[in-house]
């Protein structure tokens, strides 16, 4: 009963968009057409995503592929582990201890029984960290945003956001029900016109580092501007903190402008390799949140295995900024072989760096031959990026030696030459 | 000519900007029962098409159409399509275009003949149109150097009239350009051409450009769908 997509009809033609939004008389309509198109999809090169890994997501990974069951061991540039602090012995050594200390799960909301000494405790690390009065910790980065929001604003409440935003802004924001209104990327003349002499309460939503493009956010004029319309301004660090600023607490730091922005957010599973996020900012902030995130009060607490290990990839953070220092290092590094090469980076400047095909057809085509040739690099193609923006993703960590980043450019230029693209 | 055929349409360009517009806009122009696709959330997207028609049952004529991007309606044992249109505002250049476009098709159209001119350029093509001299809109499209694939794409138009929805289904054949690099541009002038939109509400880039161009249009018969319009 449902619709179908012709056998000779172009893969291309259609793509996850075209599955989203459709109408009929039973709501499994979709399901056929759409698993037609999967199976295609995962023929022509979606199958390179998900592979299943059976290592740590260290600089070397083993993995499994997902149509031919092949064993692969892959140079990694694929995991956001910026400070490889996932493979780090003392982390997972406290990891190690939560579990002989607390057990598996907390087994309880954080406003119930879900609450243990080391949640706290990491809190007050982060708190000391970012420089805050408070920190509060939620299950998941996605967890954070959506409860965040939902959690402050209201219907009738502007909500302004960057339209590069992660996902769960987006979603945090329309459960709101706040209006929601986007400006064009990373730019503040377009910010300007969103306000449209609003009043009430407005909120303006940025990102640090954009982990698609890998760009960093305009702050000082979006501080401006969002003050010049007396709303206030929310941060998201997840792929900036511990990474920019002089002591890793982000791009607002990086700017000198911590005590312009009214609300910070972080993850713990990037520059930190574990999983979890944060809100930073004021007691009261911390109070309200606690009532009113939903996110967090109906979902189990952070598991304490991955507090103890987290707790002590901070403070190791913090003791070692030799890391950050390498990290930058590398990605100099990086930049510097690519650019000799004459490799499209788009507008990068950050330890993301896009590395641009622009043809969404053949994007795979150079996938499947990079992992041939023993690269673990991600094709983003639409709609996660803009039509015949696919790139691969490159994201370098202080974990990558010299070595292995000069392969993998070895590699990159290679096979990009091999395929016609440099 | 038969209520029943597939009627084609032969042309030299046909060309497309997808611009967005508030959501709360698109609903007041759509019929009770479709639903408008958002880009994101609280904005849906204006379609302003352009196509210069070299040969069709009404000769050759110049076209351009407002629509809203809606949710396609999945029909059993018929091939997806690409995208669903609800065409709210025609305007053509000869009486007998807009004539076969009323009573074949049921979509509402300005009831003037138009000047539409198509200013074509390796890299790009505007589109002026006007009724008497006084602007109605200009639209540009640019080819950001992209490889024109020749494709066959199926989609879906809707239209209504007192006994309710219609939906055509409809496949454009030709040499094929789509881009995302907002290099485009979009002047809506004051006129009752655009009645309905909030003209300031629209963005003036579109976010996705597309041009077609020497290809044929085939528009399969109108599918009355009377009980999906109750609702």
């Amino acid at each position: 009963m449902a619709g179908q997509i012709e056998a000779e009809m172009e893969f291309f033609d259609y793509d996850y968009s075209s599955f989203y939004y459709s109408s009929s008389d039973d709501v499994f309509a979709i399901l056929e057409p759409y698993t037609q198109w999967y199976d295609q999809a995962q023929v022509r090169g979606y199958a390179l995503y998900a592979q299943p890994m059976s290592s740590r997501p260290a600089t070397r990974v083993d993995l499994r592929e997902k149509l031919g069951h092949g064993r692969l061991n892959l140079l990694n540039l694929s995991s956001y582990n910026y400070l490889g602090m996932s493979a780090r012995p003392e982390v997972i050594a406290a990891a190690k201890r939560g579990l002989d200390q607390y057990g598996l799960g907390a087994a309880g909301s954080p406003v119930l029984s879900g609450t243990m000494d080391v949640h706290l405790e990491l809190e007050r690390e982060l708190a000391s960290f970012k420089n805050k009065p408070a920190v509060m910790l939620f299950p998941s980065g996605y967890s954070t945003n959506v409860g965040l929001l939902q959690g402050l604003m209201r219907p009738g409440d502007l909500i302004v956001c960057d339209q590069n935003v992660h996902a769960s802004i987006v979603d945090g924001a329309i459960l709101s029900k706040a209006d929601v209104r986007f400006f064009k990327h990373n730019r503040p003349d377009d910010l300007e016109k969103k306000f449209n002499a609003r009043r009430g309460k407005k909120l303006v939503v940025v990102e640090g580092v954009y982990s698609m493009d890998g760009d960093v956010c305009r702050l000082p004029e979006i501080v401006e501007i969002a003050r010049r319309h007396d709303a206030r301004i929310m941060i998201d660090e997840a792929h900036s903190t511990f990474i920019y600023g002089e002591n890793g607490r982000g791009v607002a730091e990086h700017f000198g402008l911590e005590d312009e922005i009214d609300i910070h957010v972080g993850t713990l599973s990037k520059a930190m390799g574990g999983q979890g996020g944060f809100v930073a900012g004021s007691t009261s902030l911390y109070k309200y949140l606690e009532g009113f995130a939903r996110s967090r009060l109906f979902s189990c607490s952070l598991s304490p295995v991955v507090a103890s290990g987290v707790l002590e990839a901070v403070r190791i953070a913090r003791r070692e900024p030799e890391l950050r220092a390498r990290l930058w290092a590398n990605v100099r590094h990086m930049r510097a072989k690519l650019a000799e090469h004459q490799v499209d980076v788009g507008d990068s400047t950050s330890q993301i760096i896009p590395l641009m095909i622009r043809d969404d057809r053949r994007i795979f085509d150079i996938a499947h031959h990079l992992q041939r040739s023993g690269l673990y690099l991600q094709p983003i193609v639409y709609p996660a990026v803009a039509k015949h923006r696919s790139r691969f993703r490159i994201s370098v960590s202080a974990a990558h030696t010299t070595e292995q980043l000069d392969e993998a450019v070895d590699i990159l230029v290679r096979v990009l030459r091999t395929e016609g693209v440099l | 000519m038969n209520a029943g055929e597939i009627l084609q349409y032969r042309y030299r360009d046909a060309v497309n900007g997808f611009f967005e517009f508030p959501t709360p806009n698109a609903r007041d122009i759509l019929p009770r029962g479709l639903q408008p696709v958002e880009p994101h959330h609280g904005s849906s997207i204006l379609a302003v098409t352009a196509f210069e028609f070299e040969d069709s049952a009404v000769g050759a004529y110049r076209e351009v159409v407002l629509s809203v991007v809606v949710a396609p309606r999945l029909l059993p044992g018929e091939p997806m399509p690409r995208s669903a249109l609800y065409p709210f505002m025609v305007g053509t250049t000869t009486a007998a275009a807009r004539r076969h476009g009323i009573e074949v098709w049921k979509l509402p159209h300005l009831p003037a003949d138009l000047e539409v001119e198509f200013d074509r350029h390796d890299s790009q093509v505007r589109i002026a149109a006007a009724e008497g001299g006084r602007p109605i809109l200009e639209l540009t499209v640019a080819d950001p150097g992209l490889t024109w694939q020749p494709v066959e794409h199926r989609y879906q138009t809707w239209s209504q009239d007192g006994s309710g929805l219609y939906l055509a289904n409809l496949v454009l054949r030709g040499a094929f350009m789509e881009s995302e690099e907002e290099r485009g541009a979009l002047k809506l002038h004051p006129h009752p051409f655009a009645a309905g939109i909030e003209l300031g509400e629209v963005a003036d880039t579109p976010f996705r450009e597309q041009w077609m161009r020497d290809g044929l249009e085939s528009i399969h018969p109108l599918q009355p769908l009377p009980a999906f319009a109750e609702r």
